[in-house]
């Protein structure tokens, strides 16, 4: 998952907490405020009514039956919720109603009831959900189109490093070329990675210099010990000791097995460096035929018989390590044994 | 013939300087690439034996300015740069061959009598030892006038033997001069005594006299006496 992605994921999972915790606040909040409202509004209307039963005046007769209502026969008192069928609508709308006990100078006692409809308050809250659902999917629409600006725009040097990255080649002697960020965070890895790059690139260089110095210094001595020990068997004194000829040979030729072991390490050094980035493309069938024929005296002389089947196959990168295969199965390949070669 | 030695290991140098001597050669000496550079502007030379290492400059310029001035000699580079790109980078400037420090003496003989023959005689001349007579271009071999019959490994042989008469050579040089780098993965080099007896055998039926002798315990050697 992006990074992007991921964040987005957390500011909206965040804002979708957020917006339902406030919601279930705000409902709450506000369905308490209106019914304290509507229950401050019955107190009004029964101080009222209270007030006209004590200047003497009787009580006002009932318009609306939904609003009040007046009854000889004892009702509980106080706030209480109910249900009445509006006739227009022909529907049951909530009601607050406020019961109290009145009675007028000269006046039977009776208890009047005075009612609001709650329909306003539902409504009411209805159209705040539908705001914070309005509000919560612009913010949360605000926040996507952000992140993907965000994505297009600050990241795209982060994205411009990592495709660099990816195209980098050590082998190419070059350290990473990457563009200056006005962003600091971009700017300090881009700036890392270049020095990384340029360490790296030096350390390589540095480590095939030294194979290259390695195998000169090491090599320059080995052919002054060769050649010198040549010129000493060509000595005609050398005849007098028989002892003495034999001795120097095997001395030169461990001079040379020395020196071809050296060889053989510095290339697999530089094998193992990646110094050979190049590939060539060889034509496989003839480089056996080659090998095979080189090495002919030496199969004939472990008793081997090579048989090839060499498909005319299109050129293929063969590697350097081809000859030392080769060596490696004839060492190990008993006496008297068949080998097939195919391509 | 005259040969420009460009090298600047001293004890290399005048073991080189005596087996080239020792082969008839005219040897001429240049430690560094000033001595080397005024050498090949005055001089000129059958052969350059070019190290590319020097103490004061590349072998490799050396050979960019005996192409500049379209010398003829012939230029044999030895060197203990072995990378590919180094023998890539001689050859492709002209050189005619490419030698791996260290060599055997005798192989370095053979590869300069190649390149003096071809760059004398554009190849077509021959090689004269006592009774055998032999065209290398056409691989061809006579014994006292009568051609004789060799596998390739036995002509390689022969013509080995007679790019280094009176020399000892020993039997890892052989071995490597007929099987190349392959001859590591031999502990034994009993087949050069076949293709030895073979040979013998073969110049010895055509009335040949057996100049190639054995060295006991070292190689065998092609004399002259």
């Amino acid at each position: 998952m992006k990074l992007l992605a991921a964040t987005n994921r957390y500011y909206v999972l965040l804002s979708l907490g957020v917006f339902a915790l406030g919601s279930g606040v705000l409902y709450v909040g506000i369905e308490r405020a209106v019914r304290n409202e509507v229950g401050e509004q019955l107190q009004n209307h029964r101080l009222e009514i209270e007030a006209r039963l004590a200047a003497g005046r009787p009580l006002p007769e009932p318009v609306y039956r939904q609003q009040y209502s007046v009854s000889h026969q004892p009702r509980p008192l106080g706030f209480s919720d109910t249900l009445l069928l509006d006739p227009t609508e022909g529907s049951m709308v909530p009601h607050r109603q406020l019961t109290f006990w009145a009675a007028g100078a000269g006046q039977a006692p009776a208890w009047v009831t005075l009612r609001k409809s709650m329909v306003e308050t539902d409504e009411l809250l209805l159209a705040t959900v539908s705001s914070m659902l309005v509000v919560l999917a612009l913010l949360l629409g605000s926040v996507v189109l952000l992140h993907r600006y965000l994505s297009q725009r600050l990241w795209g040097t982060f994205r411009h490093t990592l495709a660099a990255l990816r195209r980098y080649d050590l082998q190419q002697h070059q350290p990473l070329s990457l563009p200056t960020s006005r962003i600091e965070e971009f700017a300090e890895l881009n700036q890392a990675l270049t020095h990384l790059s340029q360490r790296l690139v030096a350390d390589y260089e540095s480590l095939r210099e030294f194979t290259a110095n390695a195998a000169h210094e090491t090599q320059t001595p080995l052919a002054i010990m060769q050649a010198q020990l040549e010129q000493l068997l060509q000595l005609p004194t050398l005849t007098d000791d028989p002892a003495a000829a034999p001795l120097l040979a095997d001395l030169y030729g461990a001079t040379r097995r020395l020196s071809r072991l050296h060889q053989a390490l510095a290339l697999l050094s530089r094998i193992e460096n990646g110094q050979f980035g190049a590939a060539v493309p060889l034509d496989l069938a003839a480089l056996v035929r080659e090998k095979a024929e080189q090495l002919a005296p030496l199969l004939d002389a472990r008793g081997l018989a090579l048989h090839l089947h060499l498909a005319p196959t299109p050129p293929a990168a063969c590697t350097l390590a081809w000859p030392i295969r080769c060596c490696t199965t004839y060492c190990t390949t008993p006496f008297g044994t068949t080998c097939r070669v195919a391509t | 013939m005259k040969i420009l030695l460009v090298e600047d290991e001293a004890a290399l140098r005048s073991t080189l300087i005596e087996a080239l001597r020792q082969g008839g050669y005219v040897v001429e000496v240049a430690a560094d690439f000033a001595q080397a550079l005024e050498k090949i502007k005055l001089y000129h030379y059958d052969c350059v034996l070019l190290d590319l290492t020097l103490p004061d400059g590349n072998g490799l310029d050396l050979l960019r300015v005996l192409k500049a001035d379209n010398s003829p000699a012939g230029v044999l580079v030895i060197s203990a740069r072995d990378a590919l790109d180094d023998r890539v980078a001689g050859l492709d400037l002209g050189a005619d061959d490419y030698l791996a420090k260290p060599f055997h003496l005798s192989e370095l003989n053979a590869r300069l009598r190649a390149i003096i023959r071809r760059r004398r005689f554009q190849g077509q001349n021959h090689v004269v030892f006592r009774d055998l007579l032999v065209w290398p271009d056409q691989a061809e071999v006579l014994v006292r006038g009568e051609a004789l019959t060799l596998t390739r490994k036995e002509y390689d042989l022969l013509l080995y033997l007679l790019a280094n008469p009176g020399r000892v050579l020993t039997k890892e040089a052989i071995a490597e001069h007929l099987c190349g780098d392959s001859v590591d993965a031999t502990d034994s080099f009993d087949f050069i005594y076949t293709h030895l007896k073979n040979l013998r055998k073969k110049l010895q039926e055509k009335g040949a006299d057996n100049y190639i002798r054995t060295m006991y315990g070292v190689g065998y050697k092609l004399s002259a006496e």
